[in-house]
């Protein structure tokens, strides 16, 4: 098995600091500093924002392609490893060609939206500049993003969350050191 | 987890991590020593420490209560990259913590005999029964005698 933050808190803490950073300003990419990338067999921001986020109040839902971590995070945040998806406070996406609506997963309720599913997906590539468009709050004007990898009735899926505002599904996407946060108050435009 | 020789390994494995858990720092690193080096100890999970609540009953019996909260130092170490040793120690020594670790994880590979354990459970079984008899010796019984009406 392989090691954790050598770290915890301090390292945690300017994980938290950047996973704000991103879903404040949605459709921007943030960049892991080197020392907080540990190998596992899922990306560096994946496993970062897990080790930060994941705790034994937040089960977590593995897809087949993940499932490899389930070990590993048991032991370094004591999480469960849930095998319903609307249960999991997290989840991770290891193939994201399979995802093609969120409906599996839980958008909270009314009364408490933040009980939602937050949604960390593993892509081959994001670039930030060209693609999606997307406006909402924290981004000035309008934003695009080209992400690899999802088909395209997942992006209907997104296209559609503001209308069940507050409930909805956070989404960030991870490919190598590189973070991007889609939160449920974005719109996208198709 | 349930067939009779795990449960056998287990209890062996339970009486050691409790022996190693007591011993001082200096009989760790004595123990450390004979096993030979040229092992690859990775850390896990760094030492750290933290609180614990005791709760006890008395007389064994009655109510549980919180007696009162602990710090504990844990650690664990993977050796040569598969077997993983554990420690959970009274007390706030990370280097202790750790020293224990690596001794449970010897003690699994079979690079450490459990026998050579044996000379140090004595000697902590010999300060026990010290301390118990020390202790028995302000023993009060309390009684309560019947009252007239």
């Amino acid at each position: 098995m392989q090691p954790a933050f050598n770290d915890y808190i301090q390292m945690s803490q300017q994980v938290f600091r950047l996973v704000l950073q991103a879903t404040s300003r949605p459709a921007t990419l943030v960049k892991l500093p080197q020392e907080l990338c540990i190998e596992t067999s899922v990306s560096p921001a994946s496993t970062a924002l897990l080790l930060t986020l994941a705790d034994q109040d937040t089960p977590v839902w593995l897809d087949p392609a993940s499932n490899s971590m389930a070990d590993y995070l048991r032991f370094h945040c004591g999480c469960p490893i849930t095998t319903t998806p609307t249960e999991a406070h997290f989840a991770l996406v290891g193939a994201p060609g399979n995802l093609d609506s969120l409906n599996q997963f839980n958008p909270g309720t009314d009364e408490h939206p933040e009980k939602s599913t937050s949604l960390i997906i593993e892509v081959d590539s994001i670039q930030s500049g060209r693609g999606k468009k997307l406006h909402g709050p924290g981004i000035n004007g309008e934003a695009q993003v080209y992400i690899e990898g999802l088909s395209d009735s997942f992006w209907l899926a997104v296209a559609d969350q503001p209308k069940s505002f507050p409930r909805g599904i956070d989404l960030f996407f991870c490919c190598g050191d590189q973070l991007l946060s889609i939160p449920r108050t974005t719109c996208l435009e198709n | 987890m349930n067939n009779p020789d795990q449960t056998e390994v287990l209890a062996a494995r339970q009486h050691w991590m409790a022996i190693l858990a007591r011993l001082p720092a200096g009989d760790l690193d004595e123990l450390l020593q004979t096993s030979g080096d040229g092992h690859e100890f990775n850390l896990l999970r760094p030492a750290e420490c933290g609180l614990c609540m005791v709760r006890g009953r008395i007389s064994a019996r009655g109510d549980a209560f919180n007696l009162g909260e602990v710090s504990i130092t844990r650690c664990v170490v993977q050796l040569d990259n598969t077997i993983t040793g554990v420690a959970y120690i009274k007390g706030r020594d990370k280097k202790r913590a750790e020293m224990a670790a690596r001794l449970d994880a010897l003690l699994q590979s079979g690079s450490l005999k459990v026998d050579s354990l044996q000379e140090y459970s004595a000697k902590l079984d010999n300060e026990r029964k010290q301390r118990t008899a020390t202790v028995a010796t302000t023993k009060v019984d309390f009684f309560t005698m019947a009252r007239d009406r």
